[in-house]
């Protein structure tokens, strides 16, 4: 039996690992790869969407309930690592357990939010759930709506986008 | 009172929903408003020349901003403001002292107090007798706050202090929005003594049995999503409130006229019939039972950020209404909203009888003014609050 060279044995070695790391974050992050977060938004509040590319190309647009755009297309981008958490918790989610009970929603308030993904959607992450996988989704979906500049919802009932916001003691002006 | 408040010739047409497209453009200035299509069941005649859209540039298309506004008589305010809706509902409260009205919502709102005490202390009332619990009756430990469900919480603490100054008001927080948090929340709500609970929530997962206690008024907002009913709001223990528009201007003493919300819900339910309704077109509970503005009113919601704003939904009828029945101290005796197919009490409701929350072949149940059930409709129900002379009767 003849014996691999050191160094040799050392290439391959790496070259498998390279290979082996390769396909570990093609599975992770396909590069055809595209998510959608999709929030209803409510009576008083706009919703949203964003595309995540498995690239980090991502875009965030505002819109009503009925799906009309409310804003331009604003392009951003998520983080590789984010990205990575994002394609790997859909695909853990995907094979989540349906939630036990209920859920309420307020009725002028409350919003739906949901990931799009190869034709799966994911329940809804404004209802509370026990499982590790949609609550990480939901913590991935907060993580990139910040980072579409989609910190809070922005409540149409508060004048900011139209004036001044005035919080003091007195109604704003019209 | 710190100073007197014209009432404003203002507010909202009902221009269309979130289910009949856009409004028509403003720059058609002069022209005669011309309702959506299969919206309005009478004619309105409003010149576009003295209204505006509620919102600008990229928030139109939101139900909130399908409003045309009109001229503005106090510039300081913006919305309904408390002596508007006591002008509009002919109420001057002065009942409910002692009377508990609890508010079930779930998460926390942690400016609740302070944004109660800003906006009553601006309309002159009285400091309110207000205590926020947790779904244990602590009052303290409360749950993570959430922004949604804070504005929720405001506007319903601040609408019970418009309909009943006086009535004792509890907000009880649910831990999370499932509905075991929610029905343990609405079962501490009536431990604590709450003889009137208004719940502007709506989903799936609570039973009838969370509604059933006697000797409790429950409310329920009967949803924002057109024709249709929603959960708890079906059940016919339950006083399902529909939405309206306030249109000022009217003459008479009242000043006001009032007109279907087209977001509003209403219809028939899956809920069996209660022995009281006999309405032709719905085998099971017909809803709503009454109804009141929903729309274009101010409230003052600091978290997490914020101020003074206008908001509109069933939320806002829900907890206006219940706080009527709080005042008018005869929550004990009710039976769901019973007392309001009565004909005693249709003599205190102001019929709404124009508009409509979707399409159903020109039924009564989604069509407003239609006379095939008297001045029934299922998103106005019988009429919106007329004084509380109604809240007063028995069924």
């Amino acid at each position: 039996m003849s014996r691999i060279p050191l160094y040799t044995a050392v290439a391959i070695g790496l070259g498998v690992a390279f290979v082996t790391a390769a396909g570990v974050a093609l599975a992770t992050t396909p590069a055809d790869q595209v998510a959608v977060i999709v929030n209803s938004g409510s009576t008083n509040a706009s919703g949203f969407k964003i595309t995540v590319h498995s690239n980090g190309q991502s875009t965030a647009i505002m819109q009503n309930r009925q799906g009309v755009a409310q804003s331009a297309a604003h392009s951003f981008t998520v983080s590789a690592k984010q990205v990575g958490s994002l394609f790997g918790d859909i695909k853990a989610a995907k094979t989540a357990p349906p939630s036990e009970g209920g859920c309420m929603k307020s009725v002028s308030f409350g919003t739906s939010t949901h990931v799009q993904w190869q034709g799966w959607t994911s329940p809804d992450l404004d209802c509370p759930s026990d499982n590790a996988a949609v609550t990480a989704l939901k913590n991935d979906v907060s993580v990139i709506r910040t980072a579409a500049g989609i910190s809070a919802i922005p409540l149409l009932h508060h004048p900011a986008a139209e004036g001044p916001l005035h919080a003091g003691s007195s109604p704003p002006l019209r | 009172m710190k100073r007197a408040l014209p009432i404003a010739a203002t507010f909202a047409i009902a221009a269309c929903s979130s289910n009949s497209g856009s409004i028509p453009s403003t720059s058609a200035a002069g022209s005669t408003y011309a309702p959506a299509s299969g919206r309005q069941a009478g004619s309105l005649d409003f010149k576009l020349s003295d209204y505006h859209r509620a919102c600008n540039g990229s928030r139109v298309n939101q139900a909130q901003c399908d409003l045309l506004v009109g001229p503005q008589i106090d510039p300081n305010i913006s919305g309904i403001t408390q002596p508007e809706l006591l002008q509009a509902y002919g109420l001057k409260p002065t009942g409910g002292k002692g009377t508990i009205v609890a508010l079930v919502d779930a998460f926390d709102n942690p400016n609740a107090a302070s944004d109660l005490a800003a906006y009553r202390s601006y309309f002159g009332i009285p400091k309110a007798n207000f205590r926020k619990y947790n779904q244990t009756g602590q009052q303290s430990n409360y749950p993570s706050p959430n922004a949604d469900w804070g504005g929720e919480e405001d506007l319903d603490i601040e609408m019970v202090s418009v309909s009943c100054p006086n009535c004792t008001i509890y907000l009880v927080e649910a831990n999370t929005n499932n509905s075991p948090d929610l029905s343990a929340a609405e079962a501490e709500a009536a431990k604590l003594g709450a003889t009137v609970i208004s719940n502007s929530f709506s989903g799936s997962g609570l039973t009838v049995s969370d509604f059933g206690q006697k000797g409790i008024s429950y409310f329920a907002s009967a949803g924002d999503g057109g024709y249709g009913i929603d959960y708890p709001a079906s059940y016919a223990s339950v006083v399902a409130v529909g939405g309206t528009v306030l249109l000022s201007g009217a003459k008479g003493k009242r000043g006001f006229n009032e007109i279907i919300w087209p977001d509003a819900g209403g219809g028939c339910s899956r809920e069996p019939k209660p022995s009281w309704q006999n309405d032709p077109g719905c085998k099971n509970r017909t809803a709503d039972d009454i109804s009141a503005v929903a729309a274009n009113v101010a409230i003052y919601d600091t978290y997490p950020t914020g101020g003074w704003g206008t908001v509109a939904g069933t939320s806002i009828s829900s907890p206006l209404t219940a706080g009527i029945m709080g005042e008018a101290g005869k929550a004990t005796t009710q039976n769901g909203g019973q007392v309001f197919w009565g004909k005693a009490a249709q003599k205190h409701l102001y019929p709404i009888i124009q508009g409509s929350d979707g399409s159903c072949s020109g039924s009564y149940l989604c069509t407003a003014g239609t006379k095939q059930y008297g001045n029934y409709s299922g998103p106005g129900g019988w009429g919106s609050p007329h004084t509380d002379k109604a809240f007063k009767l028995k069924p």
